[in-house]
């Protein structure tokens, strides 16, 4: 037949089967013979047994008859069920409870004795009773306690009267029955119970010896993470623990001295009373001859610079904290905290301002965790050397003004025993004080009026703080002469500045007026007169000066920042000579701003000159004019403007040259300019030493904040020549601020490791706070005109700028430029703008 | 004519037995173990084909002294061990030879082919050295490595003997190694003695341990001739007295007793009645201690932890190796969970029958062991737990199958369950639209929970399967569906899944079990 010729199909578990009766296929017995095609499955017995006759007749019974007959079934060994004294041994009724039986865990241990009592037993126990008192149940108690005290060997006697509490007869007769009952009985114990595995394994054939222990874990891989995680919890909270009792132990030794402190003053003051000594006397000399000795505890805690200096160390010893047993107080971290800020001007390269709140200190969670333990005094010293990690740099809070220790180097704890390193204190003390931080004649331009002695310093946010002193001659120094003094200068300062003026009295002691006078105009005193910064015009145009700062308050609140900012520098940058000794330098500036069209010439001969100072001044000026600029609305190139100012196009281009010289001369200076860094929080982040070295947060910002400047130069050079790269600019600086840094990455892929190469030639100019604010606000508002940029106009532009902070002193050509950018960006300052450029500068 | 004292371990002889119908029959019996009591002889004996629950001691009276076959094996070097397990070594032969002759099994054949034994059939009684010599030694020196010799070998087809390719089919199911034990002998005598030899010594280190999983053993390297006899003549529980089929490692000395006495609430064994007395005096149980998880009439099922209730679990595992053969109590009860079903009466819940579960399967088993206990078989007990076990599958969501391998009760409840639950199914199917009703394999064991093997093997095994015009049906035959019907009227005990009240626990999740 030709239907068996084909192999039948593998039977597919889900492919549906269609349902017949067999009546209704009447040929299927045709296909019979393909059936066995699906294979056979075992049955799952044991294939001996399989075989077994009675399950076979079973089986085939079954078949035949379709259920199992009677005299077919397997047959098992017979079992009755007519137990007659069932019902008596039973105890009675057992009420089916209408709810399903819920078991109580650990309610099966009721403490009933295993061994059950038996008809020998009963004999013994029914003869003791008439002698003693006895139950069945508490004989069955005690030899319960006997058999599972004995192991191998029963229990001696001695042994079986710790056991039982029963007196000492009733013990005795027990004993010896259970005794000898023990030796006839045929297994290990009166108690049968199934045998154990023995420990050495040996019992591994004893068929008696059932449910072993399983010694592997059957599922070891599952939880194991689980366990891994509870372990280390376990661990940190074994840690927490030990910490928690350290600390306690610490606290009762500081209870302890106080105590004892507590005692010792008693018993001095007791002792004084004793001698009389109700003034002191005797104490003083008493201390007086103690003096050389000194207690550790006078020692006040002041931190090194380093911000983080009590770290804790998980490997503290106890003998650590043996110096603190003589102390009795604890100091706190907090207070240290607040000690640090009159410490840091010591250390801050010789600058003394903290003026950007972001470089105060603060705290922050992980400092405090660095707390945990109270660090004794010699830790400091200890821990300077210790080094710190990377890591913890980078969420210092201090940002550029941590402290950073450098390999090799030894640092020793500060000098302690000496006052504070303060600026205005001199030489003469030790210190390291800086003539200009000393108390001078000051003027004030607003009013004008001299106010006599007083000390700057900055606050917070670079405002200047004038402290006064009080002197015999006040009066005498309110009532000089301000046109003695030659300068013309009008001074911001007084619009910012917080002069911490307390009224001194008035009272004036003319002295020897003339003799003060002389003085102060032979320069034996030296008297501070705060400087208009933003003088633009060598006739000293009093008005249009005025009417610039209201525009520049105008603009919004980030640029009273600004204007701080620099009015701070101009404080302190000319760090090393006397304010008001720079005028010439100051007048130089001036006179370079002025004749802006002779740039060229200035650049080759006057910029050596160049400080920080100028170049602040010279940023102002810059940022003064784009408010104004920004004020009138401009179109594209340097166009004629109707301000005070008739060339700005050029001033700017002179400015921005003059900020490529101060560039270079910064590199020169850069020590110079160390202070000035400082100040500024977030350029500063990018290193001390202007080498890249961006901290943290700031590493992003950082790149963003340079990059515009460097894109600048390079579309300044490029406009001059082409037109097309201004496109090129635009793309790399786009829209919002925060994504400049991505965006500058992302665009100009191809030229970004230029850039960055000229972000490290140029840190010092793009640090410049303002000139990166115009920057960024300019490139954010460029993307508007341009969508698509050549590549090689990007290439062209890294290149050019490439060579732009090569040979910066040449570069006055891209200054201009860039200068044309500035006026063609439409009016941006918002203040959201505003914000974001402070963030980055 | 061999003399009564000559008669010892290993010896086979026809032996008296009364079967169901009453009537004598000479059934060829093994000499499994011979007792002495007060004079008479006892021999325990096993009938060859018989399951060993029927073995018995019996009196010399009833052995056919004329035909005494000595053990099969002289005893190799006396030094060593002295032998194999007394009188296994032909069994296989016959029995393979009696099955092929006279039972043709009416089930589709084997998928070895059923070799008519055509080799000798062992050597004859008088081939044995004739001296006949007490083997009480057991086998377990030899059996690992003739097994493992066994379980190779066949991988190229030996014609010859007709035991060895079922025995390397299955090597998992221990049938392996009862074919190899009885494979050697003859081996020995044919070639391949020396290498044998030499490797049983050397690699029979210390027996290995049954694995850790399951509850019935497949590794028989224990089994020797112990626990090849029963160790308990009887039982007493509750208003039953039973007669224990297999070995139950109770504890040695109680073994001696004529009847052990069980509480049948807690399951605990003590020697006297005094004892169960005085112990039911302190038992407050009337149930099995567990959670009740089903009732319906006065059925019901309790759930017990084989860790959080060691004592009653040890005890139950106890009770039910007398009635197992292939149970093991070699470890702990902890991995399982034990079903208990009882029957209530105003004395309390009566267990009737129990299955334990593995609390976590790695190969699906939903059964570990089951037993209905022996006063209550035949009166669908059985079928109850079973069906129990697989409403518990479905709760949980997966399909099941018993844990192999199963004892011939077993198999037929197992085969008698599944072929009544896959027709139920079958003859339920309505025609849809004018089409046949059809089904795929995989929906009827997503339905039943009965694992898709299972599934497959009973439709088989029913015949239902056929090949007809280039697919796969399912045919109705009119004597199956008759059969069926007549089978369900008897079936009154059927679980209700509305009285189960269980949620599964997810033991994977647990440290332990």
């Amino acid at each position: 037949m030709s239907k068996l010729s084909f192999r039948a199909r593998a039977l597919d578990a889900s492919k549906p089967l269609p349902v017949f009766r067999c009546e209704d296929l009447p040929d299927l017995a045709e296909y019979a013979s393909i059936n066995r095609a699906v294979p056979q499955m075992p049955t799952g017995m044991e294939k001996e047994e399989e075989s077994e006759h009675h399950l076979q007749r079973a089986i085939s019974a079954q078949q035949v008859y379709g259920e199992k007959r009677d005299n077919m079934v397997i047959p098992v060994p017979e079992a009755e069920s007519n137990i007659a004294y069932y019902e008596s041994i039973y105890p009675g009724e057992f009420k089916m409870p209408k709810q399903l039986i819920h078991i109580q865990p650990f309610s099966l241990d009721a403490e009933q004795p295993d061994y059950d009592l038996d008809s020998e037993d009963e004999i013994f126990v029914n003869k003791l009773k008439k002698r003693m008192d006895i139950s069945p149940l508490q004989f069955e108690e005690m030899i319960d306690r006997l058999e599972k005290g004995s192991g191998q060997q029963p229990v001696s006697l001695q042994e079986a009267k710790l056991l039982l509490k029963e007196d000492d007869e009733l013990i005795r007769e027990v004993y010896e029955y259970w005794i000898k009952k023990r030796k006839n009985c045929r297994g290990p114990s009166l108690i049968p119970a199934v045998k154990q595995e023995k420990r050495d394994g040996s019992s591994t054939n004893d068929p008696y010896v059932a449910f072993r222990r399983r010694t592997e874990k059957m599922q070891t891989r599952k939880n194991r993470k689980n366990d891994e995680a509870s372990y280390e919890k376990m661990l940190k909270l074994r840690r927490d623990l030990s910490r928690a009792v350290t600390i306690l132990e610490m606290i009762k030794r500081r209870e302890k001295s106080k105590r004892e402190l507590l005692h010792l003053t008693l018993e001095i003051m007791e002792k004084r009373y004793n001698l009389g000594d109700y003034s002191g006397e005797i104490v003083s000399e008493v201390m007086a001859q103690r003096q050389p000795i000194k207690p550790t505890y006078a020692i006040p805690i002041i931190p090194v610079t380093n911000s983080s200096p009590f770290k804790h160390q998980e490997a503290m010893e106890l003998k650590e904290f043996k110096v603190k047993q003589d102390k009795p107080d604890v100091i706190r971290p907090k207070r240290k905290y607040e000690k640090k800020p009159k410490v840091l001007p010591s250390s801050a390269a010789g600058t003394p301002q903290q003026t950007s709140p972001a470089a105060l200190p603060v705290f922050n969670a992980k400092d405090l965790n660095q707390y945990d333990f109270p660090s004794s005094d010699e830790e400091p010293l200890s821990q300077v050397l210790s080094g710190s990690s990377e890591a913890e740099e980078e969420n210092d809070p201090d940002g550029p003004f941590a402290f950073r220790r450098k390999a090799g180097c030894q640092y020793y704890a500060p000098h302690l025993d000496q006052p504070g390193n303060w600026p205005w204190s001199s030489p003469k003390e030790g210190r390291l004080g800086d003539v200009r931080y000393r108390y001078c004649l000051t003027t004030l331009t607003v009013p004008q009026k001299c106010i006599g002695f007083a000390r700057r310093r900055v606050g917070r946010g670079g405002r200047v703080l004038l402290d006064r002193a009080h002197s015999d001659y006040d009066n005498t120094f309110h009532q000089l002469d301000l046109e003695m003094f030659s300068s013309s200068q009008h001074s911001s300062i007084s619009q910012f500045a917080n002069t911490s003026e307390t009224n001194t009295s008035d009272k004036s002691f003319s002295k020897d007026l003339s003799q003060i006078l002389v003085n102060i105009k032979s320069c034996r005193w030296r008297h501070f007169r705060p400087r208009t910064p933003s003088l633009h015009d060598s006739d000293n145009d009093e008005l249009s000066c005025r009417k610039l700062y209201r525009g520049v308050n105008r603009t919004g609140t980030a640029q009273p920042g600004t204007q701080t900012c620099s009015t701070s520098i101009q404080s302190k940058s000319s760090s090393g000579s006397a304010h008001f000794e720079s005028e010439t330098s100051l007048g130089l500036v001036h006179q370079i701003l002025n004749h802006t069209d002779d740039s060229k010439s200035l650049q080759s001969s006057e910029f050596t000159a160049f400080t920080a100072e100028q170049y602040q001044q010279h940023q102002q000026q810059l940022a003064l004019m784009q408010k104004q600029q920004l004020a009138q609305i401009h179109q594209q190139q340097a166009n004629s403007n109707s301000s005070a100012n008739t060339s700005q196009g050029f001033v700017s281009k002179t400015l921005d040259s003059v900020s490529a010289q101060f560039a270079a001369s910064a590199l020169v200076t850069s020590e110079q300019l160390m202070g000035f860094k400082m100040k500024d929080d977030v350029v500063l982040g990018i290193g001390v030493n202007g080498i890249l070295q961006a901290s943290g947060v700031y590493k992003g910002l950082h790149l963003s904040s340079t990059t515009p400047t460097a894109l600048v130069h390079t579309s300044s050079s490029s406009t001059a020549g082409s037109a097309l790269l201004q496109p090129s600019n635009i793309t790399q600086t786009s829209s919002s601020h925060s994504a400049l840094s991505h965006q500058v990455t992302a665009a100009s892929s191809a030229t970004t490791q230029v850039l960055i190469g000229n972000n490290i030639r140029l840190t010092v100019p793009s640090s410049v706070a303002t000139v990166n604010s115009i920057t960024t606000l300019n490139a954010r508002h460029i993307p508007r005109t341009l969508s698509a940029v050549p590549s090689s106009a990007l290439k062209l532009a890294a290149a050019t700028n490439c060579q732009v902070a090569k040979v910066p002193a040449s570069s006055s050509v891209d200054a201009v430029p860039r200068e044309n950018h500035e006026t063609e960006k439409p009016a941006l300052n918002n203040i959201a703008d505003n914000t974001v450029a402070m963030e980055v500068t | 004519m061999a003399e009564v004292g000559e008669v010892s371990e290993g010896c086979r002889l026809p032996v008296l037995r009364r079967n169901q119908d009453n009537e004598d029959e000479w059934p060829l019996a093994e000499i499994l173990s011979v007792k002495d009591i007060s004079g008479r002889k006892l021999f325990y004996v096993h009938y060859i084909d018989f399951n060993k629950r029927l073995d018995e001691w019996v009196t010399q009276e009833r052995l056919d002294l004329q035909r005494v076959q000595g053990p099969r094996r002289e005893p190799r070097t006396p030094g060593k061990n002295g032998g194999s397990r007394p009188g296994s070594p032909d069994r296989d032969t016959r029995k393979s030879q009696d099955v092929a002759t006279t039972l043709s099994p009416p089930g589709p054949p084997p998928v070895s082919p059923p070799g008519p034994a055509p080799v000798s059939p062992g050597p004859p009684p008088g081939t044995g050295t004739g001296t006949l010599v007490p083997l009480h030694v057991t086998l377990r020196w030899h059996l690992p490595t003739k097994r493992k010799v066994e379980v190779v070998s066949p991988a190229t087809p030996v014609p010859t003997p007709s035991e060895t390719s079922p025995a390397a089919l299955f090597p998992q199911n221990g049938s392996a190694r009862r074919a190899a034990a009885a494979q050697p002998g003859r081996k020995r005598k044919s070639a391949c003695l020396g290498t044998d030899e030499d490797s049983q010594d050397s690699s029979d280190g210390a027996p290995s341990a049954p694995r850790m999983t399951g509850s019935l053993v497949s590794d028989r390297s224990h089994d020797d001739i112990v626990t090849r006899m029963k160790n308990i003549e009887c039982i007493e529980l509750g208003r039953h007295r039973l007669k224990p089929w297999y070995f139950s490692p109770y504890p040695q000395e109680l073994t001696a007793l004529p009847v052990l006495y069980l509480c049948e609430f807690c399951l605990k064994y003590g020697h006297s009645l005094r004892c169960l007395q005085r112990h039911l005096t302190k038992c407050d149980l009337r149930h099995p201690p567990g959670n009740e998880i089903y009732r319906k009439g006065t059925i019901s099922f309790f759930e017990i932890d084989g860790r959080k209730n060691k004592s009653y679990s040890q005890n139950l595992c106890l009770l039910a190796k007398c009635f197992l053969d292939h149970k093991t109590l070699y470890y702990d009860t902890d991995p399982f969970l034990f079903y208990v079903m009882t029957e209530y009466d105003p004395k309390g819940f009566h267990i009737v029958g129990y299955f334990s579960k593995e609390k976590e399967s790695t190969e699906d088993y939903n059964v570990a062991c089951i037993l209905t206990l022996p006063p209550y078989q035949r009166r669908g007990y059985g079928k109850l737990l079973i069906e129990f076990s697989y409403e518990l599958s479905k709760v949980e969501g997966k399909t099941g199958t018993p844990e192999k391998p199963l004892s011939d009760l077993g198999l037929l409840s197992y085969r008698s369950y599944w072929s009544q639950t896959i027709l139920e199914i079958l003859m339920g199917l309505k025609a849809e639209g004018g089409e046949r009703p059809q089904i795929t394999i995989n929906e009827i064991s997503e339905i039943t929970s009965i694992k898709k093997e299972d599934v497959i093997s009973t439709l088989q095994y029913l015949n239902l399967i056929n090949y007809y015009k280039g697919q796969y049906i399912l045919t109705l035959s009119e004597d199956i569906v008759e059969g069926h019907e007549r089978a369900m009227l008897k079936r009154v005990l059927r679980i209700d899944a509305k009285c189960l009240h269980f949620t599964p626990k997810d033991w994977s999740k647990r440290g332990k079990w």
